[in-house]
């Protein structure tokens, strides 16, 4: 056998001899060792509390006591997107659903959804850490609740737009993370509170699926419109 | 030995026994006849050269038929001597159609839920189980997920099984009474459902107890209700997929999941780790023992009725928590991993915050020891209930704190070396009977109090010692070559091993998770009778059990 | 003469002007003033057990290095009246296969066996509901009805975890009646009668005239008192009935609404109780350091209702310092297993507090009253007391220290945080 141990015994446990001794000593144990730790108990009236009172008892938003690293609802800055598809590949549980498009006015390429299902999402950041152009990203925003399922799919391209050509040295600075999301935020649950919503809703909202590239001439309508809370939603940020 | 010689010694007891020896594998495997494989195994644990008295994972991989090939199921059986520290993999070819094999609960116990898993996944029929039902899926549920021609069901009693169906029903049908299953009345005594919600059992965990007023007659364990095939996904999502999904395995040490994975491919594409990459590694799942073997041991106190400790030790794992998320960006589920690598370095400002947090947290040990180690209600509760000897334990495939509890000095980080912890000074825990005799819950419960202590030694000198450097290396596509490999982590629930099947495509053909707390559930139905109710939430509380990890 | 005899008499007199003695209605003043008398008492059980329940959840926040509720009201202080408005609300569940007499009355039979101890506890001098000759005779018997109430819940409910429950709670309060009744015991010998105002009328205001520091006999009948009420009051290290992580709730686990809060009202309920007996027998009760018993009886006017709340002040400060005791027990130490429980009634509990009543019995009998030896008796174990809770503060401060310095380094705040400030 590999090596055991023999049963020891600590110095200060031995056990006692006798019976009588046994009696008196596991009294004195009971009553010394409760009182060992009401004083550790006790201790902890006067040491600070580890709490902190989320949401509204606090100094500044949680949001910007997390790290920088803190993998929170992802965001994609269109400008610096070159719809390379490698998030949507990456993406084990398909959450990232990207489609473009040839213009047929000018020849350019376009993209016409990105979309993100933060219901899908299980935050594991393989997408980000594959995107070359620093487009899409975590941010440290968390408080995503939404009233409906189908709020839960993020819409970062509202009408197609021309798909950037620039080198990524190029591009216009990353904005700021988080910026794009806080637009997006005031959609998450607080927006038609009274809405009620239908299974035919998501029904007709996009499913991910993998097929991307689609060849269709008329740009399509954004799908969400089919979600009645979507026509009416602040729009994301759109290309200066 | 080798595995070539314990080859040469099964020939030679048993000629006729074996049918090749596979050496071409990273693993090598001895492939026995299924006739004669009881035997095999029990040769092989009995012979004074070989004592392999550890089975450590029991599986099947499934495969299909391939051109002249015809479809066969493999059965693998990884077996271990901690004696002689040489192991060898026995395996079986079983027919597609009717895949029938002797069972090996005989020789080594563990092989029970083992085969009752394959059984259940891939439908192999094992002669002589003793209890050979479904454990992961509903007893009605129809097919073998792990087939590889298994086609999923689109309902289940009415039940939509993807999510896109959730959603369009709306709500989820509650299950009526013709759903659940009646249990059979079994003797005259009380018969008691502890569980799947009830408080101690540390997850969704049911089990059926069969009580004499405070004793127990039985406890069987019912699982799988935490079962969501992560198997199966990985098959599905390909090897840097999958890690995200090793998080969710084991949640309290998701830092080793993601390890034993990472070092699977990495030995299956043989991949280079640099060495700041392994400092960084070491760090984080030191730091993730910690938080784990906290939960572990505060929530053992909370199930005696002591809620404090637990609380006391949630505090300083939210330090840990944030320590965490300042390393990788999540606070439970890592995906901190990556195949020749990690996914972030560690900067100098948070090595300094965990230098800062290890000087507030020693004390902190001992004030813990104060509160609760050293009650004595506490030490009453627990030494000299639910003892373990170790003979036992190897058989029911204890690992970990678990197996060190009932003096076994053996640990993955010290005896099987990965990563760079042979580098370290530091020791590997046994319980010794403190209050008690060895084997006791106490000492488990000790036994991970003072690993706690190892490890903040191993993290004080892996911040001093961090080399500069890189910390991944640049990977091509993971696409590794027909072969098998198994690997292991030492884990806060034990030997977190990883079974992986390759097919030269860029996605596993067959996983198998080997975890902790799927083994130590098996010893507890051989342990319950006698006990108290209490004293059986001690002992699941003491084996540190985590229902995700059972049930993957 | 009680206050209440003397009230209801004054009414008598003064209203009707009749002699109490011969007027032929004097019940009915009797009776009315029993009533408002009861609905005082009730009214203080329940405007002390809602807010302790608070007070314990604040506690526990702290000890946990939590906050504990602190939105309703100031500082969270009217949680206890939404959870008890919550409670009252809610659907009065019955199991469909309860046993369904038992089941509803069961609730009700606990709370009163709880509230008839208010009666013979002695608020201050003369604020008492009723002096009975055999008070602490009386608590015992009546608490005791707590047992058939709890059976009855356990029983009637129907199921196996209820079950549990019941038995396990009237196994532990039958066991424990019989500990705490031998510690009283010590004290009704040394106060020679069971009338609870007797008692403490039998000792004085200063520490060295309460029973505790009377003699060692009666100091460690005290604290077997102590760990025999919380037994009887199913807390922590002894709350087997409930225990959570065993029997996920105990004998009220099928209880909703209404029912279930008189659960909890009669377990905080008899917290005070536990309290309040152990300060009438061993802490000098409502007694005023400096003034006797006869001074407060012969006072007039204001300055005697003065001292009637300076009485009931110090005796409810007394019985408070007991119940954070308790709470702080509850939140400290992990729970013994049945067998455990019965070992330590029946093989420590009951044999020691025989032999303490028995110890007290031979010191009285061998030991003059007031002479040096008793002196020298009590200033020893004033000594012990003191030097208890030095080595009580000792260690709190220790405790604390250990962690100050690192905590500021790691955090960059202070660790001190006194028990007045509230986030």
């Amino acid at each position: 056998m590999v090596p055991t141990v023999p049963p020891a015994v600590s110095p200060h446990r031995r056990p006692p001899r006798g019976t009588v001794r046994a009696y008196f000593r596991n009294i004195r144990l009971a009553l010394s060792t409760a009182f060992d730790g009401m004083s550790v108990t006790m201790s902890y009236m006067f040491r600070r509390p580890l709490t902190i009172q989320y949401p509204d008892k606090i100094d500044k938003p949680v949001q910007e006591m997390l790290p920088e690293s803190y993998r929170g609802v992802l965001e994609v800055d269109m400008d610096r997107c070159t719809v390379c598809l490698q998030c949507q590949k990456i993406c084990p549980l398909g959450c990232i659903n990207i489609e473009s498009c040839k213009n047929p006015e000018t020849g350019n390429r376009e993209v016409t959804k990105f979309d993100i299902d933060i219901g899908l999402c299980m935050y594991c950041g393989l997408c980000a850490e594959t995107c070359n152009f620093d487009a899409l990203d975590h941010t440290r925003e968390f408080e995503a609740t939404v009233t409906t399922p189908d709020q839960m799919i993020l819409h970062f391209v509202e009408k197609p737009r021309e798909v950037t050509k620039l080198k990524a040295a190029e591009m216009p600075v990353r904005k700021h993370k988080g910026s794009i999301l806080q637009k997006m935020i005031p959609a998450f649950g607080r927006r038609h509170p009274q809405e009620v919503w239908t299974p035919t809703a998501y029904a007709a909202a996009p499913v991910p699926a993998l097929k991307a590239p689609t060849a269709t001439p008329k740009p399509a309508a954004p799908v969400a419109s089919a979600a009645p809370s979507a026509a009416d939603s602040p729009t994301p940020e759109q290309a200066p | 030995m080798t595995e070539s010689e314990i080859c040469d010694r099964l020939k030679a007891a048993l000629p006729d026994a074996v049918e090749e020896f596979e050496s071409q594998l990273l693993d090598p495997a001895i492939r026995v006849k299924p006739a004669r494989l009881v035997e095999a195994c029990r040769f092989l644990r009995d012979d004074p050269s070989t004592r392999m008295h550890y089975l450590r994972l029991v599986t099947g991989v499934d495969r299909l038929p391939a051109g002249e090939t015809p479809g066969r199921i493999e059965m693998v059986y990884h077996l271990w001597s901690y004696e002689k520290r040489h192991g060898i993999v026995l395996r079986v070819h079983l027919d597609r159609d009717n895949p029938v094999a002797d069972t090996v609960c005989g020789v080594w116990p563990v092989a029970n839920w083992g085969e009752r898993e394959a059984f259940d996944l891939l439908g192999v029929t094992f002669t002589g189980h003793p209890d050979l039902k479904r454990i992961m899926m509903p007893v009605d549920w129809v097919g073998h997920p792990l087939r590889k021609d298994y086609q999923r069901p689109d309902r289940y009693h009415g039940l939509p099984t993807n999510r896109t169906a959730v959603l369009e029903q709306g709500r989820v049908q509650v299950a009526t009474a013709e759903h659940v299953a009646k249990a059979e009345p079994v003797s005259g005594y009380m018969q008691l459902n502890m569980g799947p919600h009830h408080p101690a059992t540390h997850g969704v965990i049911n089990f059926l107890i069969e009580t004499d007023g405070e004793v127990l007659r039985r406890a069987i364990p019912d699982v799988g209700y935490l079962h969501r095939g992560i198997e199966k996904i990985s098959e599905m999502v390909g090897y840097l997929g999958t890690m995200p999904y090793t998080d969710r395995v084991d949640y309290l040490g998701a830092m080793f999941t993601n390890h034993g994975w990472a070092l699977a491919v990495e030995k299956l594409c043989n991949i280079e780790v640099p060495r700041r990459a392994e400092f960084c590694r070491v760090i984080a799942s030191e730091l993730n023992r910690i938080a784990s073997h906290q939960i572990a041991t505060g929530a053992l106190a909370m199930d005696l009725g002591a809620f404090t400790p637990f609380l006391h030790w949630i505090r300083e794992r939210e330090k840990i928590n944030d320590i965490m998320e300042r390393i990788c960006g999540a606070r439970l589920t890592y995906n901190y991993m990556r195949f020749g690598g990690v996914s972030r370095d560690i900067d100098q400002v948070t090595i300094d915050e965990i230098r800062r947090w290890l000087d507030h947290y020693e004390p902190m040990m001992l004030e813990f020891d104060r509160l609760i180690s050293g009650n004595e209600i506490f030490i009453r509760r627990l030494a000299n209930v639910a003892v373990i000897d170790p003979d036992d334990a190897i058989a029911y495939g204890l690992v970990g704190p678990n197996l060190r509890g009932s003096g076994l000095a053996w640990d993955v980080r010290r005896d099987e070396p990965y990563s760079i912890y042979n580098e370290f000074e530091w020791d590997v825990i046994t319980g010794t009977g403190v209050h008690g005799v060895v084997g006791d819950a106490f000492d488990r419960y000790d036994c991970r109090l003072r690993e706690i202590r190892e490890s903040v030694r191993i993290l004080r000198q892996a911040c001093e010692r961090i080399p500069e450097g890189e910390v991944r290396t640049k990977t091509a596509r993971i696409k590794p070559a027909a072969n098998e490999v198994y690997t292991r982590v030492e884990g806060p629930r034990g030997e977190c091993g990883f079974f992986v099947v390759s097919d030269g495509t860029d996605k596993p053909y067959r996983s198998r998770f080997r975890t902790g707390s799927f083994t130590a559930m098996t010893i507890i139905e051989h342990l319950s009778p006698g006990l108290m109710i209490a004293d059986l939430v001690a002992l699941i509380g003491s084996l540190d059990v985590l229902a995700p990890e059972i049930d993957r | 003469m009680n206050i209440m005899h003397y009230l209801a008499d004054l009414l008598v007199r003064s209203l009707f002007k009749a002699d109490p003695a011969t007027w032929p209605y004097t019940w009915i003043a009797y009776a009315v003033v029993i009533g408002v008398g009861a609905l005082l008492a009730f009214a203080f059980v329940a405007i002390f057990a809602g807010p302790v329940t608070w007070i314990e959840r604040r506690i526990a926040g702290r000890i946990q290095s939590r906050i504990g509720p602190n939105r309703n009201g100031p500082q969270g202080c009217l949680q206890w009246l939404a959870d008890g408005i919550k409670c009252w609300l809610k659907e009065d569940l019955v199991p469909a296969t309860a046993d369904k007499p038992l089941y509803l009355a069961a609730p009700y039979l606990v709370f009163t066996g709880m509230f008839g101890a208010f009666v013979v506890l002695p608020f201050g001098a003369h604020v008492i509901a009723a002096d009975l000759n055999v008070g602490l005779l009386y608590i015992l018997a009546v608490t005791s009805l707590v047992v058939v109430g709890l059976l009855m819940a356990g029983w009637g409910s129907n199921s196996k975890w209820a079950l549990f429950g019941g038995v396990r709670s009237a196994a532990q309060l039958v066991s424990y009646e019989v500990p705490s009744a031998f510690s009283l015991m010590a004290v009704v010998l040394m106060a020679g009668t069971l009338s609870t105002q007797g008692i403490v009328g039998a000792q004085g205001g200063w520490p060295w005239q309460w029973f505790v520091f009377r003699n060692p006999f009666l100091f460690a009948a005290f604290i077997m008192y102590f760990i025999s009420a919380i037994a009887e009051g199913n807390r922590t290290p002894f709350d087997l009935p409930e225990a959570e992580s065993e029997i996920i709730a105990g004998y009220n686990i099928e209880y909703s609404g209404m029912r279930f809060l008189f659960f909890l009202f009669a377990e905080w309920a008899n917290m005070w109780i536990m309290a309040a007996v152990a300060t009438l027998a061993f802490l000098g009760g409502w007694q005023i350091p400096g003034i006797s018993p006869e001074r407060i009886a012969e006072a007039k006017g204001w300055t005697f209702v003065g001292w009637q709340a300076l009485s009931f002040a110090i005796f409810v400060f007394k019985g408070t310092c007991l119940v954070f005791t308790i709470i702080q027990i509850r939140w400290t130490l992990p729970r013994l297993r049945v067998d455990q429980l019965m070992i330590t009634c029946w093989k420590y509990l009951v044999p020691l507090s025989m032999g303490s009543a028995t110890g007290v019995l031979l010191l009285m009998a061998l030991v003059r009253e007031g002479g040096i030896v008793d002196w020298v008796m009590r200033g020893a174990m004033l000594l012990v007391g003191l030097l208890v809770a030095g080595a009580y503060i000792r260690k709190v401060r220790a405790t604390f220290m250990a962690d100050r310095d690192n905590y500021k380094k790691m955090e960059g705040r202070d660790l001190w945080y006194p028990p007045y400030r509230l986030p």
